[in-house]
């Protein structure tokens, strides 16, 4: 490891890494100012933070932009960035900024905390980055920490809401257990291949013949696989997630549905690459049960949900097996699979982001109550708010001329390459039961008949420039794609 | 003129969407100018769809091709084309919209906006769907006729909740998924989403077998077929007028258009094999639909459910699969679209004026508005298949085709139409009345000089596109011909270690290409 340092061009990888530096160092001052008293007032502190909080992440994008086409493949010791890594980092950043934007109309529940706020956001999402570029199952882990734990903070943010604390220790707790079963799984795997290198598991696995060190490793791999299941809220391991979305205020419920959900199940990507040269049918078994159950689960619990976040919570872990079903694939052609996880990743991002933020314009207090019926009648109230909402959710539904259509039609074609017909057709039938929850609220928002002048009564929509630059994002994003999906597509396919 | 030339389909599918694009996103608070935009730009497409259906080209080959590079990672491309058949239910699909549009410009929507932009964007899409050459594009404007539907039922119903319109969202996502899945597996097997691949890559029977299933089965929930039919007639019962076109004239004939342009042809062993059990369902569904409809009082349901016989009656004409027989299934689709937007239009001016839409109503407004009772019977007489009126030169080819080779099915699908005759005199009948008392008469506006002339250009195309089916008919024979070749082609019998994925690798190769 002491070799490894020193070879390291310090020089060059602060270069790579310049993106998350430019992010760690706004958090840094977003955090200095909020140690520092002051007395003006807090409208003016929120679009300082907000401010700050867009041009880091402007600036982590274009940087990462102006890298990628002459990004090779460079070892870092633990960490190696190429073209597919910062492919990832940039569709990260895209969605933490639509994600973090939706903070202003809910200003009034962060209150003083919001330059921290931000600060929590930006770390997460630069842990998350560092995750993507770690090579090594001990720096995931490490990094997959960080990330947590100012995912945490940004659940807790409203101390004047039981709810909001509820959340954020459910989540806390589920995923201290979580690590604490990545830990062991850890120390099986070094014991069974001597090594936490995803590159030399994947050399070293080949050589497994003792039957007992193959169980060894199997079982620190299962344990992994359990630690990224908690992350991404997978069926057995969801039950965290829908009551810290709820909870959380809406930019932190948005970044932890999102980001935090498509980091880890590319990380588990590549550890299913890793561990591939042991493929051993329980691998297809376990993944493939994991994955229908994930979409099944959460599918069928959102047709239930009276609370528009809660629904989304459960949308997202329905949306959370759809990436998972590529998983079972990859052993067979890993770029092909990763190539259809991260698109898919993309528009399920940007979507789901999009539609936090939508939730966040309608309706004003969402961080507390978010009810679907509250959405009725404000089509007339602000007809292309609630029109990029309705877009929105379709393109989450699949509906064609959304990202999510294209996206999905990718995810099938991998799936179906790879061989998997019943996973195809379980994610078919699931892709029609989500039509039925994702409908929901467009139903409140045009078919609900009101008495009276709607736009005198009812309550007024606040929705500040943020949140509509947040949704213009999104919604641009995922019209734009949906009708040309050929340049994602194409810098994916170049990046992968 | 060279734009105009070279571009002509696209600019007929654009002009609707242009037009819903307009009217939803101008700051404009009239309702007069929304409708005058949506009729000029309906107009638009009118008139490029009559001038692509005068000149096409009569041997059944794709005419006024167009294509272009979309999604070069996936092998997609947007081309369009459009053959005798094609080209014959793009025009339908454009004097679907004018009706449609006629119709909602008689109810009392508030969002009116948002329901013009949403009538013209699924006819967008149904025309669309009738000219795509890409199985991919052809999904994305079947989606693209159908869920601006849901918003029109849910939107227009009269009832709380919603129910037929989560009904009819959920039919129909059932059969996009389907369609959806089945068109992801076709490329990834076959190598392309090109229609005209598809017909000539040879899939193995067992491929053929499955991916007749699957889109059959999609497919069919839209033609729809007995037993996938229970949206229909809630969802056009429900929903407002302008929802009931749309399904009954427009979605139902691209199920059916959806076996004929697909499944027929790209799969002829399968469609061998099932030859027999679809015209059990279509044949059930012809006896089934009428005699559902025979129960009927209120005039909407009673469409819908004749329309599901009707539509079994076309697909007796694509199975049994002759020159004659599918000429006429395609006419019938046609003069089918012709005769509800003629019945429904009458039906939204009678609402206009405070009918409902059951018999008992409409024999009340009957001896009031005389001259649209007349009008209204004529549909019906025509809707029943009499000859010299527009629904009977389809149907008759239908039969003197089954009668070739599917003698059974011709005779249960006959005996139905005699049936549906009897029914629809007999509406009818009951739609006008002879005896009204005094007292019920109240004032109510007279017809409006522009309605009685859309109604009467309806009438008039019903009566000439009976006397002179030639003009539809010359044109579809030649696609019909070239669907028969390809429907019966004598497939190969292929040995049974050839089943299973023999053309994986292939497969992935190609997406490896990419």
């Amino acid at each position: 490891m002491q070799g490894q340092l020193c070879n390291i061009d310090w020089l060059l990888m602060a270069k790579i890494f310049s993106p998350l530096l430019v992010l760690i160092l706004a958090a840094v001052i977003l955090l200095i100012k909020d140690a520092i008293p002051s007395d003006s007032d807090e409208e003016a502190g929120d679009s300082f933070a907000l401010v700050i909080l867009s041009a880091a992440l402007l600036a982590a994008f274009s940087l990462s932009w102006m890298m990628w086409p002459t990004a090779d493949d460079l070892v870092f010791g633990p960490f190696s960035v190429g073209k597919s890594c910062l492919a990832i980092w940039m569709i990260i950043f895209i969605v933490t900024g639509i994600s973090a934007l939706t903070a202003l109309p809910s200003k009034v529940a962060i209150r003083r905390e919001a330059d921290s706020y931000f600060a929590f956001i930006l770390i997460a999402a630069a842990s998350y980055c560092l995750a993507v570029s770690s090579n090594d199952i001990l720096m995931i882990f490490v990094s997959m920490e960080i990330a947590g734990v100012s995912s945490y903070a940004t659940v807790a943010a409203r101390s004047d809401n039981s709810y909001s604390l509820e959340g954020a220790l459910k989540y806390f707790i589920s995923a201290a257990f979580a690590a604490a079963f990545f830990m062991m799984g850890m120390a099986f795997i070094f014991g069974s291949v001597a090594s936490l290198a995803l590159g030399e598991i994947e050399a070293n696995s080949k050589f497994i013949t003792d039957p007992s060190t193959k169980s060894f490793f199997m079982f620190g791999a299962a344990m992994a696989v359990s630690y990224f299941g908690f992350k991404i809220a997978a069926f057995p391991f969801h039950a965290w997630m829908p009551d810290a979305v709820e909870g959380a205020p809406v930019p932190g419920a948005s970044f932890i549905t999102t980001v935090g959900k498509m980091v880890p199940v590319i990380i588990l990507a590549k550890l299913a690459i890793a561990i591939s040269p042991s493929y051993d049918p329980v691998w297809h078994h376990l993944l493939f049960g994991i994955s229908a159950a994930t979409m099944i689960f959460g599918a069928v619990v959102a047709l239930r949900q009276e609370n528009l976040k809660r629904m989304l919570a459960y949308a997202s872990i329905s949306q959370g097996g759809y990436m998972l079903a590529v998983i079972p694939s990859m052993v067979f052609d890993p770029a092909a699979a990763m190539k259809g996880m991260v698109f898919y990743a993309a528009a399920f991002g940007i979507a789901t982001a999009g539609a936090f933020a939508a939730v966040a314009a309608l309706l004003p207090g969402s961080d507390v109550t978010a009810d679907i019926g509250r959405l009725s009648g404000s089509s007339q109230r602000s007809p292309f708010l609630s029109a990029s909402f309705a877009i929105l959710l379709f393109s989450l539904a699949g509906i064609p001329m959304t990202v999510g259509f294209a996206g999905r039609y990718y995810l099938f074609r991998t799936i179906l390459t790879g061989g998997d017909i019943l996973l195809g057709f379980v994610a078919a039938v699931v892709s029609v039961i989500s039509i039925a929850f994702y409908v929901k609220p467009v139903m409140a928002i045009y078919f609900t008949k009101q008495e009276g002048d709607i736009r005198s009564d009812g309550e007024a929509i606040y929705a500040g420039a943020a949140v509509i630059s947040a949704l213009a994002i999104a919604l641009a994003a995922s019209l734009l794609l949906g009708i040309l999906p050929g340049n994602l597509l194409e810098f994916i396919n170049a990046s992968f | 003129m060279d734009i105009l030339n070279d571009h002509i389909l696209s600019l007929t599918v654009l002009a609707p969407i242009l037009g819903a694009a307009l009217i939803a996103l101008l700051p404009i608070r009239s309702r007069a100018l929304a409708r005058w935009l949506a009729s000029v730009f309906s107009g638009v497409s009118f008139l490029l769809a009559s001038v692509i259906f005068t000149l096409i080209d009569k041997s059944g080959e794709f005419d006024f091709q167009e294509l272009m590079s979309w999604i070069p990672g996936l092998g997609i491309s947007y081309h369009v084309g459009a053959d005798g058949a094609s080209a014959a239910l793009l025009l339908t699909s454009s004097v679907v919209l004018a009706a449609t549009l006629f119709a909602s410009f008689r109810e009392e929507i508030a969002e009116y906006k948002f329901f013009y932009s949403m009538i013209l964007l699924s006819a967008a899409g149904a025309m669309g769907f009738f000219i795509s050459m890409n199985l991919y594009l052809m999904i994305l404007f079947y989606a693209l006729a159908i869920f601006p539907v849901f918003m029109l039922i849910g939107m227009g119903s009269r009832k709380k909740g919603a129910r037929a319109a989560v009904k009819f969202v959920l039919f129909m996502s059932s059969s996009v998924s389907l369609l959806f899945v089945g068109t992801a597996a076709v490329s990834a097997i076959g190598g392309s989403s090109e229609i005209l691949d598809i017909y000539s890559h040879r899939f193995s029977a067992h491929e053929q077998l499955f991916f007749f299933m699957i889109f059959a089965a999609g497919f069919g929930i839209a033609v729809p077929l007995i037993l996938l039919h229970s949206w229909l007639s809630d969802s056009v019962e429900e929903g407002p007028i302008a929802a009931g076109i749309l399904i009954c004239a427009i979605v139902v004939k691209m199920g059916a258009y959806g076996f004929f342009r697909l499944v027929l042809p790209a799969f002829p062993a399968a469609t061998l094999h099932y030859n027999t059990p679809i015209l059990v369902i279509a044949a059930s569904g012809v006896v089934g639909g009428f005699f559902i409809a025979i129960a009927q009082k209120e005039i909407k349901r009673l469409i819908a459910f004749s329309t599901v016989a009707y539509m079994g009656v076309a697909l007796i004409g694509l199975f049994a699969a002759n020159r004659m027989s599918v000429t006429g299934s395609i006419l019938h689709m046609v003069n089918h679209g012709f005769a509800v937007s003629a019945i429904f239009a009458l039906l939204s001016v009678f609402c206009a004026r405070g009918s409902d839409t059951d018999l008992h109503c409409l024999c009340r407004m009957s001896c009031r508005m005389p001259v649209l009772s007349v009008l209204l019977v004529f549909s019906f007489v025509a809707y029943a298949g009499v000859p010299f009126l527009n629904m009977f030169p389809g149907e008759f080819l239908i039969f003197l085709g089954a009668f070739q080779n599917s003698t059974c099915f011709a005779i249960i699908g006959m005996l139905g139409l005699a049936v549906a005759a009897a029914l629809m005199i007999w509406t009818a009948a009951r739609s006008v009345c002879v005896k009204v008392s005094n007292e019920e008469l109240g004032t109510i506006s007279p017809v409006r000089a522009g309605e009685m002339v859309a109604l009467i250009v309806m009438s008039s195309a019903i009566v000439l596109s009976g006397l002179f089916p030639d003009f539809i008919i010359s044109r579809v024979a030649g696609s019909a011909g070239a669907f028969v070749k390809l429907a019966n082609r004598v497939e190969m019998i292929i040995p049974a270690s050839e089943l299973g994925y023999t053309t994986e690798s292939g497969a992935s190769d190609a997406l490896r290409r990419e």
